[in-house]
């Protein structure tokens, strides 16, 4: 096995697969790529055996074969040579040399037929839809997915396709990402949670691509298969029941304020200087024209805001999480945001005030009970 | 038995402390006993012994004076009192009951001082440097609360006078049952120098066994020691151990208690064996612990659990959540994945406990609650 590259081609691909490389190492294989050369091009693949990536970077190949090595020691390499091109070859034994330059490796490998074997695909049913629209998508849901391994059917995000209209919701409990949107992406509804960690994958994947290439999704036996570009990202779907998110969307939130969202998101850049693990309570005090924002922290200090509003009801006391309204407002690109309160201990509806009409999109956020 | 174990800490109520204050301790005459002697006539002068079941693996909760007398103490294993003296009516105890007599008794010291510390239902510090009554002399002051105290209860308290907590404490124990030690200011440091190391209150077994390890075994003797030796031998509670060995107690008596933590615990009658008589039990302890959070209007944070071996052997584990909850199922869902890292499933369990601490209280203004969202 013998070929050549460009080092800063395969350097990218390496990259793009450290983060679905298994990195507790429970089996030491996980911690390997797998590459084969064969024509001309390089194929790579990478798995966790709940995640996987196939991405493939071309090369000038003198002789066809496949080895598998660990993934991160040869990013390392790569990272450190200097020159153009690398050669990697092996010949006998199970060392796989690493040459650029005057510059030489030796690592070890392991046997391939130990790598796991990567599901078949087809994308001839998929759904699709445009890259960047998707790469949007993703960026207003995944931040309120929940890490909490106690709640495994919202460890990821629900993709819903239903008659014409594509849903993706999160969620951790506290707080809701509801995005809804028309698409013409082709027949076959579906209903599938797709994990943290594929989602925040994906994310990565579409950000290295033009935002007009095709998305494909395919699901065959419960695994997804996404097509961007020429990578191949294959993930387990959640098997479990998604809450039923409609029921936590509030419907009579009387209150609407408008917000520029750079002047909120600055007021609680704010609170979180003073916020600690112990309390990341703002209380928002709206008033006739005037709403507060204050964060105490008895240790630390007081953080207080003042902000004009348009407002003439009787006054309110509500609390949140700072972290989950910045959360919000940092994830999101728009200039205004609605936000549409009924009182202290009903969910908070946030909106986006100038939103594309391609995209519908909901945040709630459940308020903090305020104590004293 | 189960048991409620508080752990209690205290808040500076910003009381200055001086040093002619006039602290008193009442404590009751071996409380629970003496209650069930009281609503079960024929118990009287009969060694009676409060606590969990001879028959199984309870411990003595309190001990009359006639059970005293055979060596039987609380805390001891219910099965060693009956070996020390069979004859001994065994009684569970009726929280109920010590309750009520505990709420009559804490109405009597607020007749006489609003400065008020209980350390348990029977047993509490009052600071009458100024009290209600204007009576000049806290010894008077105490013989008053005494007498009260019988005739409301028909129970007996013993009392301790003295110019701080520590010796407080320490005097009222001096002329048990139903007496009184006044330690005067000036008598202070002649009453600890003779003092038994063992007899501090604040010294445990271990340390007591230390320290008369190191030659310490009368108050005169800690005295001697430096107090960065003392820090050195026995860390930060050191300094504590310089002062008392000075008949000093800095320690204001303190009103606002605060609840740290709120757990439950049993131990079983037979060793519990698998994964599903556990993992049921640590949800009824789990809603157990979450009335009383409910009740105290109070949420946790770190959940607590105490595995207690067939052997003996004990464990525990803890764990934080990034916010503060009450739900039983919260408590229950880390519960059992904290006592599925340990071997209890395999090796059985003597004892199961689920505690929860870092609590938020309902008026703490810096803080909320975060609410969920109503999927249901």
């Amino acid at each position: 096995m013998e070929f050549h590259s460009l080092r800063a081609e395969l350097l990218t691909e390496l990259q793009l697969m450290a983060g679905v490389i298994e990195k507790k190492h429970t089996m030491p294989i996980l911690a390997n790529i797998l590459i084969e050369a064969e024509g001309n091009q390089l194929t790579l693949k990478a798995t966790d055996l709940e995640v996987g990536l196939i991405s493939h970077c071309p090369a000038q190949v003198v002789e066809a074969g496949a080895f598998t090595v660990n993934a991160k020691r040869l990013q390392d390499m790569l990272a450190t040579l200097s020159g153009q091109q690398v050669s990697l070859s092996m010949s006998e034994g199970s060392l796989l040399d690493v040459v650029s330059g005057a510059a030489q490796f030796s690592i070890e490998t392991m046997p391939t037929h130990d790598f796991p074997s990567i599901p078949d695909y087809d994308f001839s049913n998929a759904v699709q839809l445009p890259c960047g629209f998707v790469l949007e998508c993703i960026g207003r849901v995944l931040f309120s997915i929940s890490s909490d391994p106690h709640k495994y059917a919202i460890n990821g995000a629900l993709w819903r396709l239903l008659e014409g209209q594509l849903t993706m919701v999160s969620t951790d409990g506290h707080r809701m990402s509801v995005l809804r949107s028309q698409q013409n992406a082709g027949d076959g509804d579906f209903d599938v949670i797709v994990p943290r960690k594929t989602m925040g994958e994906l994310k990565k994947l579409l950000g290295s691509v033009d935002s007009d290439e095709p998305f494909l999704l395919a699901i065959i036996d419960g695994r997804l298969f996404f097509k961007i570009g020429d990578r191949v990202l294959f993930s387990r779907a959640i098997d479990g029941k998604f809450p039923d998110y409609e029921k936590a969307i509030p419907t009579n939130n009387d209150k609407e304020f408008v917000f520029e969202r750079s002047v909120l998101s600055d007021v609680m850049r704010r609170k979180m200087v003073l916020s600690s693990d112990k309390s990341k309570l703002v209380r928002l005090g709206f008033s006739p024209n005037r709403l507060v924002v204050v964060l105490r922290n008895a240790e630390r200090g007081e953080s207080v805001d003042q902000i004009e509003i348009d407002y003439q009801g009787e006054a309110f006391d509500v609390g949140f999480n700072a972290e989950y309204v910045l959360d919000f407002l940092k994830n999101m690109s728009c200039e205004r945001i609605r936000l549409f309160l009924k009182d202290a201990t009903n969910q908070g509806l946030f909106r986006i005030a100038d939103d594309l009409d391609e995209i519908q999109y909901e945040h709630v956020i459940m308020p903090m009970r305020l104590l004293g | 038995m189960p048991g409620e174990t508080p752990i209690t800490s205290l808040k500076t109520t910003g009381i200055a402390v001086t040093n002619d204050r006039k602290i008193i301790h009442i404590d009751m005459d071996a409380f629970y006993a003496s209650v069930e002697q009281r609503d079960q006539p024929h118990l009287k002068g009969k060694p009676v012994v409060v606590g969990g079941s001879p028959q199984g693996r309870g411990v003595v909760a309190a001990a009359s004076y006639e059970a005293r007398a055979f060596g039987i103490r609380s805390a001891m294993s219910a099965f060693q009192a009956v070996r020390l003296c069979p004859q001994a009516v065994f009684i569970r105890p009726r929280f109920q009951a010590y309750k009520e007599v505990s709420q009559q008794i804490r109405a009597i010291f607020l007749n006489y001082t609003d400065l008020m510390e209980p350390l348990s239902l029977d047993e509490a510090y009052l600071d009458v440097t100024q009290n209600k009554a204007n009576i000049p002399s806290a010894t008077w002051v105490a013989e008053a609360i005494r007498r009260d105290i019988f005739q409301a209860t028909r129970l007996t308290a013993s009392a301790g006078v003295a110019p701080n907590k520590f010796l407080a404490k320490v005097a009222s124990d001096v002329n048990k049952p139903n007496g009184i030690c006044v330690i005067r200011p000036e008598e202070a440091v002649s009453f600890v120098a003779s003092l038994p190391i063992g007899r501090f209150h604040g010294i445990g077994k271990a340390t007591e066994a230390r320290m008369l390890g190191l030659g310490i075994e009368h108050g005169a003797h800690l005295r001697e020691r430096s107090q960065t030796e003392l820090i050195q031998l026995f860390g930060k509670i050191g300094s504590f151990y310089y002062q008392i060995a000075r008949g000093e107690d800095p320690r204001p008596v303190r009103t606002d208690y605060i609840r740290k933590s709120v757990s439950s615990e049993e131990t079983y009658q037979r060793d519990l064996y698998g994964q599903i008589a556990i993992d049921k039990e640590l949800l009824r302890l789990s809603e157990e612990v979450s009335r009383r959070l409910a009740r105290a209007k109070a949420w946790g944070k770190t959940v607590h659990i105490k595995v207690r071996f067939p052997d003996f052997t004990s464990v525990t584990r803890s764990a934080s959540a990034s916010d503060h909850h009450q739900e039983a199922h919260w408590l229950a869902e880390h519960a059992i994945d904290m006592v599925r890292g340990t071997p209890a499933y395999q090796r059985g369990v003597r004892l199961l406990g689920v505690g929860v601490s870092n609590l938020l209280f309902e008026g703490e203004s810096d803080h909320g609650i975060q609410l969920w969202l109503p999927f249901q």
